[in-house]
């Protein structure tokens, strides 16, 4: 009797959010973006005072974010990536200026976990800083990126919002399948961020735009709920 | 899901469309259109609701215009700027002050203005049926008229309004801090016992208020009221919040104080609610008794200079200096010009402008970020490749060819070295300091699904960020797990080879520098530990930033980026159920044989739960003694509805073994 060797079926798979980061990066590289990486346990200065967040603005409320013992530290788990490219990557190069730059990341908020949210999540986060930067260059930038990414067959659209970052501020939403989706938020940043990190706003401008990458991965493969993402599940990360 | 990019910290507030209606002479947009008209050019609609003969709008009002845009004029004035609207404001009558009333505030950093009437004279009667619709079409119940016009003036231009009973306050009103102890119950009821750090309106017995959040019991007022103290004042923003958050209780006029009240609206609103008062007590001889307006600085005028080249380039669409005088006119901007450049006067309600960039957004969205076409920047050259990530993903690289398939598991466990300050739940109080735990915990979870994934081996890794004492670092960390039948090499032996051919695939320098001390589980890099290995079975973890670190810098970013498009399909959250088959067929026959029965008996609806359906025998040998083939394979049954049982896939089983004995020389063994 001659018995087969135990087949071995192993197909390795990339997580989603992985090959979903992989096209991001690759889609802002074709516009000249770098990537920038920043740590996950940030400071209170990069995570908030440098991006113009009021002291006693709610989002740095024990609620909200993570802070890491002892609290006199003042350092928290960042609860974005902003505190990289806009915070960090702007001031170690305001003397290297005109610059491109995108974050993706792992970040953190404390909130109650359901189907739509979760205490940790990815997040692609971007500043463009030029002598001359403009809002229509903003909703270009993004509609190449979303076009790219999606498809060319969304549509995508600006709505006045508000960020402590960015003056003007804009809500980004596409049409995606037929339902308008709120994606990303952004604007031109803040004269007082570039004070904060030392870019000389008589000469520079600049935009940033940021948003979750699960939920881009959620609304491109129809994955009903955040947490399956985190739950080391190859039922899960086997299908893509 | 909420905004990622930072904090929206909205305000939903219910507006009337009749409401807005009586600011305006002219018929406003339809109500659909108005919706529209605000979602894209001042604030989100949460909600559009017809209610009667009213449409009530639910507007999450942006944070930096909640100082104006918290009331019904505020709004209105927004819809008379995008429509272009003229709009009907009935100026109030200033009252003049008279009586001997004294207000003393202690604590002008937190008060910058506090306003104080006295009426005589008063009934408190139940309200008009105007005022009930008014106030009920926003959600607000009546309680009183006094109340009511106080809660309406609020609705109607943004200034919170208090009344207490003027005979039941003792001397002196002073805005103070609360002492430690002490005590108020506050109208609904609840005490609050005081830490020592609130703002209160206090007489001589004690506190009357909290001070713009709510107010007390012992001056409240009632049906037998017949002199009124009102209040109209100005409160620090930040103290507000901070006290309104310490003591738990958040009420309409918090939120407003909160997002800053202008303080030349003080005035106005309590004369309008002394307008209100005198002319809804029909019949009955209203008298102002005494008014006082204690203040420190008021509002100063702000003025920004901006150059029409700067809107159009900020915007990256030029503007005609027509539209932008016309859009500086209708948002009530009075400006002086000289060449392009324009020198504005800022209303005083707009607290939330103060630099350029302000006028921008406000220009921007009247033009209509619709009309903003989209414009890439100029082309650039390839961006340089970061180090470390592009290591991280040639090992993420490898080990997919590998056939691991990669996690994401929680930064969050019950123990561990950095703890957070407050935590979601007492077993997530510390961030990990290994991915080990993690990944062995996935492997025995995985292994339990084995027969679903249809693999005999579960291979996994993750590439994450672990927080040892006083910092962070990035590790990779590798796990290989398969049942105890499985025929082949140890895991502990499969890692050690994987290892040997991470280390050959990332090159040289590792190669020579690192050397492995396998009888302590320990990885060295020139002789320092970076890693373990097999120190639980079939787990190795590396500090990846050392490695990376030891690496050539990367030429040019040449990582794989496959396009996946697959859409996900639900998993079962019921037990699956294993069926092990096995069949001898003549020597000629192929597994496809088998496969066709049992796509047949699918067509059939005979077999109805298998999710997994073999793509190949496990099993599969000669018998030369009776000259057949022998075929193994498995079948796994689940339902996405419920638990099955045993009962139904015997049932469905029958089927296939009744299929398996039709086909001519073949026996179920």
């Amino acid at each position: 009797m001659s018995h087969k060797a135990e087949t071995d079926n192993n197909v390795g798979h990339l997580h989603p959010i992985t090959s979903t980061v992989r096209e991001i990066i690759t889609i802002f590289g074709d516009l000249g973006f770098q990537v920038a990486e920043g740590p996950e346990i940030e400071t209170e200065f990069y995570n908030f005072d440098a991006l113009n967040v009021p002291a006693d603005h709610p989002a740095r409320d024990m609620q909200d974010t993570f802070w890491i013992k002892p609290a006199e530290s003042k350092r928290c788990l960042r609860t974005h990536t902003t505190s990289v490219d806009v915070g960090r990557f702007l001031e170690a190069h305001k003397d290297a200026l005109p610059a491109r730059v995108i974050a993706p990341g792992k970040v953190f908020r404390n909130e109650a976990t359901d189907a739509t949210h979760e205490a940790q999540f990815f997040q692609i986060d971007g500043a463009y800083v030029d002598r001359d930067v403009s809002l229509a260059q903003l909703k270009g930038t993004l509609e190449y990126f979303f076009k790219k990414l999606l498809g060319n067959e969304i549509t995508l659209r600006f709505r006045p919002s508000y960020f402590p970052f960015v003056e003007p501020g804009v809500e980004v939403d596409i049409l995606f399948r037929g339902a308008w989706l709120e994606v990303m938020g952004a604007g031109m940043i803040h004269p007082n961020v570039f004070k904060a990190v030392g870019v000389d706003t008589s000469v520079w401008r600049g935009f940033a735009f940021g948003g979750g990458i699960d939920r881009l991965v959620m609304i491109k493969h129809g994955i009903p709920d955040v947490r399956f993402l985190y739950a080391g599940d190859l039922r899960l990360v086997n299908q893509f | 899901m909420r905004a990622i990019f930072g904090w929206s910290i909205n305000f939903d507030m219910k507006f009337s469309y009749n409401w807005l209606q009586s600011y305006f002479n002219e018929k406003l947009p339809a109500s659909e259109k108005l919706a529209e008209l605000f979602t894209f050019r001042f604030s989100e609609v949460e909600s559009v609701e017809q209610i009667g003969t009213d449409t009530i709008f639910d507007l999450k009002v942006l944070p930096d215009r909640a100082c104006y845009a918290l009331s019904h004029r505020g709004v209105a004035r927004e819809i008379a700027a995008f429509c272009r609207m003229g709009m009907v404001d009935v100026p109030f009558k200033a009252v003049t002050p008279r009586g001997s009333f004294g207000v003393d505030i202690k604590e002008p950093s937190m008060c910058a203005r506090y306003i104080a009437a006295s009426l005589a004279g008063v009934t408190v009667s139940d309200s008009p049926a105007w005022l009930v619709e008014r106030l009920a079409s926003v959600g607000q119940r009546s309680i009183n008229m006094i109340v009511d016009i106080a809660n309406y003036v609020m609705f109607d231009i943004g200034q919170p309004l208090h009344a207490f009973d003027a005979d039941k306050v003792r001397g002196v009103l002073s805005v103070r801090k609360a002492r430690e102890g002490e005590r108020i119950v506050t109208l609904d009821g609840k005490e609050v016992v005081f830490k020592g750090s609130e703002l209160v309106i206090a007489d001589e017995e004690g506190p009357l208020a909290i001070a713009g959040i709510k107010g007390g019991k012992r001056a409240e007022v009632t049906k037998t009221t017949t002199k009124l103290l009102l209040e109209s004042a100005s409160f620090d923003a930040s103290a507000i919040r901070r006290i309104s958050t310490s003591i738990g209780i958040r009420t309409d006029a918090s939120k407003r104080f909160e997002n800053k009240v202008p303080r030349y609206l003080a005035e106005e609103g309590m004369a309008r609610f002394i307008e209100y008062i005198v002319r809804e007590s029909r019949g009955a001889e209203v008298t102002v008794a005494s008014y006082v307006d204690a203040h420190g600085e008021l509002d100063h005028g702000r003025r920004i200079t901006i150059s029409g080249e700067f809107i159009s380039r900020s915007l990256g669409v030029a503007i005609s200096p027509k539209d932008i005088e016309g859009f500086l006119g209708v948002l009530s901007i009075v400006f002086s010009k000289n060449g392009d450049v324009y020198e504005l006067d800022i209303p005083p309600w707009r607290l939330d402008m103060t630099i350029p960039e302000d006028v921008v957004e406000e220009i921007g969205r009247l033009y209509g970020y619709e009309n903003v076409e989209p414009k890439l920047p100029p082309r650039v050259s390839a961006p340089s490749v970061l180090k470390a990530l592009y290591w991280h993903e040639k090992a993420r690289d490898f080990l997919v060819s590998s056939g691991f398939s990669e996690v994401v598991t929680y930064s969050f466990r019950k123990e561990g070295v950095m703890e957070v300050v407050k935590s979601m739940a007492s077993d997530k109080s510390f961030l990990r300091d290994d991915l080990t735990k993690n990944i062995s915990e996935a492997l025995s979870m995985n292994l339990a699904h084995a027969p679903l994934l249809d693999i005999s081996q579960i291979r996994i890794f993750e590439v994450g960020k672990v927080f040892p004492k006083g910092g962070e670092r990035t590790s990779l960390c590798i796990g290989i797990a398969q049942s105890k039948g499985f025929k082949g090499e140890s895991v502990n032996e499969q890692i050690r080879q994987l290892r040997d051919r991470l280390v050959g695939y990332l090159g040289a320098p590792i190669a020579t520098v690192c050397t492995i001390d396998d009888t302590g589980g320990v990885i060295l890099l020139s002789g320092k530990p970076i890693g373990t290995i097999n120190a639980v079975d079939g787990v190795m973890e590396i500090d990846l930033d050392t490695v990376t670190g030891v690496l050539p810098e990367p030429k040019q970013w040449d990582i794989t980026v496959r396009k996946v498009e697959a859409l996900y399909s639900p998993i079962s959250l019921y037990p699956f159920i294993v069926r092990d088959v096995a069949v001898y067929v003549n020597p000629e026959d192929h597994f496809d044989g088998v496969r066709a029965i049992i796509n047949r008996l699918e067509g059939e609806k005979k077999l109805m739960h298998v999710v997994r359906k073999p793509e190949r025998p496990f099993d599969e040998f000669l018998n030369s003694k009776i000259g057949k083939k022998s075929l193994a394979f498995r079948l796994v049954f689940q339902s996405h509805e419920r638990t099955l049982t045993d009962a139904e896939v015997n049932g469905e089983m029958e089927h296939l073994y009744a299929a398996l004995k039709e086909h001519p020389g073949w026996q179920v063994r």
